[in-house]
């Protein structure tokens, strides 16, 4: 990073009252005349958000909230037109949105139990992912294509916390992450075996579940981070481990930048951005208690919230690499900027 | 050690909130024809006898089949907090920490969703019956999440 790149703090997306999960942001935000952003949430739903760019506290406004669900939203994914958004929730269903008109278009059941974790290939392939521990591929139609379990021991053997593509890949290629701490890659069948799954290898090293897993825009590696408060960066030619990094708490969220070397690590302490060629923080992004302090109420005692109760959970980037989408568990989505 | 008795304890008497053991006599006959429709006999039966006035909502339940279903849900709903709580204390005996957090997480938010059911039907009023339990089951999941947070370090 140039010593004229700094972050600048641009203001909050207020209307989830509580944890925001995951944040999508389409493909090409620049072609659209209405910027949206999609987030989820754990009070059971989506908001559609478009993005007005005033600079006085509110950068964008509530478009429209998506309900239907019955429990936790716990992710999001975008088609490439922006046009729809899948979602995956603790009630155990996935839903296909029309954002159009905010309708529920298509509901998937089959899981077990809650879904984690979901993503879409070239609209038309949506896999998921479960605290049944299975990983599902699904059509369009809401038809259930294929399911990885353990039975054949290529499975994860427990929830399966986080699933991504890794873009165009030739075959197609999925990488998930697991509570039994492992991260798989998987090539998908689209042709012959529609949504089959193919184990190619395990990625082991992480002490602890994992709960996130990130993909570099140009595919080449795959970043994983969990419970053991270590980030593992993975080379996907040869499936090794390259490097980890120690950020010494929880982590909850990793984004590669889309345009920069940087990666984003969202932990219980901050949001850090590294510069990955460098092998230096360039940013701590911080909740300063000050501004977001607030009080609840617990069986008629009043506790004051500490900072160790805001953290980052979702992040994500605007299509042009200049704008931090970060969700936190206060239910605010915080911004940030990078200001040449 | 100490601690994780006493939070064995405190989710034991949580679970022991869904599981009430009847008091006062209800309308047994209509309790009994009611919860033959639900998926979970015998935690409709022992929450609706044990309180009359439910047994009341049943008379107005059976010329409403939409609140009827709500209802039925509901029951449903707190039966996924107990089985939720029951596999914390479990996750807890195994000393997995992480995963009771997840499990009473997830307990505490069935009855958000129960009273969200109601919300989708105007036509609907939330019973006041349901209030506190879904007051006192989220401030005993506060607190035992915090226990377990505190476990986890």
């Amino acid at each position: 990073m140039t010593e004229a790149e700094v972050f600048v703090f641009r203001g909050t997306l207020r209307g989830h009252t509580d944890t925001v999960t995951a944040i999508a942001t389409p493909e090409n935000n620049n072609n659209n005349s209405d910027k949206i952003i999609v987030s989820s949430s754990r009070d059971n739903s989506l908001i559609v958000w478009r993005l007005t760019k005033e600079y006085s506290n509110s950068y964008g406004v509530l478009h429209r909230r998506l309900t239907g669900h019955s429990h936790f939203v716990s992710d999001v994914a975008l088609s490439s037109d922006a046009d729809f958004a899948v979602s995956a929730s603790w009630d155990g269903e996935l839903r296909l949105w029309d954002l159009s008109t905010g309708a529920t278009k298509l509901r998937f059941i089959g899981h077990a139990k809650d879904v984690l974790s979901v993503a879409l290939l070239n609209d038309s392939v949506i896999i998921s992912g479960s605290r049944d521990h299975t990983i599902k591929a699904w059509n369009t139609c809401g038809t259930c294509m294929s399911t990885v379990d353990n039975g054949s021991g290529d499975g994860h053997t427990d929830w399966v916390s986080c699933v991504r593509f890794i873009p165009d890949a030739a075959p197609p290629r999925l990488v998930s992450a697991s509570w039994d701490g492992s991260v798989r890659v998987w090539d998908v069948d689209v042709d012959v075996d529609k949504g089959a799954l193919r184990k190619r290898f395990t990625l082991s090293g992480h002490e602890g579940y994992v709960n996130v897993v990130a993909v570099s825009p140009d595919a080449s590696l795959v970043a994983s981070g969990g419970k053991d408060g270590v980030v593992l960066l993975w080379d996907m030619a040869g499936g090794v481990k390259i490097y980890e990094f120690e950020v010494g708490s929880v982590v909850h969220g990793l984004w590669f930048s889309p345009n920069r070397y940087w990666m984003c690590i969202a932990t219980d302490e901050s949001v850090r951005v590294w510069d990955l060629e460098s092998n230096s923080i360039i940013k701590d992004l911080n909740v300063n208690g000050n501004n977001d302090h607030y009080n609840y109420v617990n069986g008629g005692t009043e506790i004051t919230a500490n900072n160790k109760d805001i953290y980052c959970t979702s992040m994500n980037w605007d299509a042009d690499g200049n704008t931090l989408f970060c969700g936190y568990t206060d239910g605010l989505i915080r911004i940030w900027e990078v200001i040449s | 050690m100490a601690s994780k008795i006493f939070y064995l304890s405190l989710l034991l008497l949580a679970i022991s909130l869904f599981q009430p053991h009847a008091f006062v006599k209800g309308d047994d006959s209509l309790i009994e024809k009611t919860c033959k429709n639900t998926k979970y006999y015998n935690l409709c039966f022992s929450s609706l006898k044990s309180n009359p006035s439910s047994a009341n909502l049943l008379g107005t339940a059976n010329k409403d089949s939409t609140f009827k279903r709500v209802l039925k849900e509901c029951v449903e709903k707190y039966k996924y907090a107990s089985d939720a709580l029951q596999a914390s204390a479990h996750d807890l005996a195994n000393e997995a920490c992480d995963y009771a957090s997840m499990h009473i997480t997830a307990a505490s938010d069935y009855p958000n969703v129960c009273h969200n059911l109601f919300k989708l039907y105007p036509g609907l009023v939330y019973p006041t019956e349901l209030a506190p339990r879904e007051d006192g089951l989220k401030c005993l999941c506060d607190v035992a999440l915090r226990i377990v947070e505190n476990l986890n370090w």
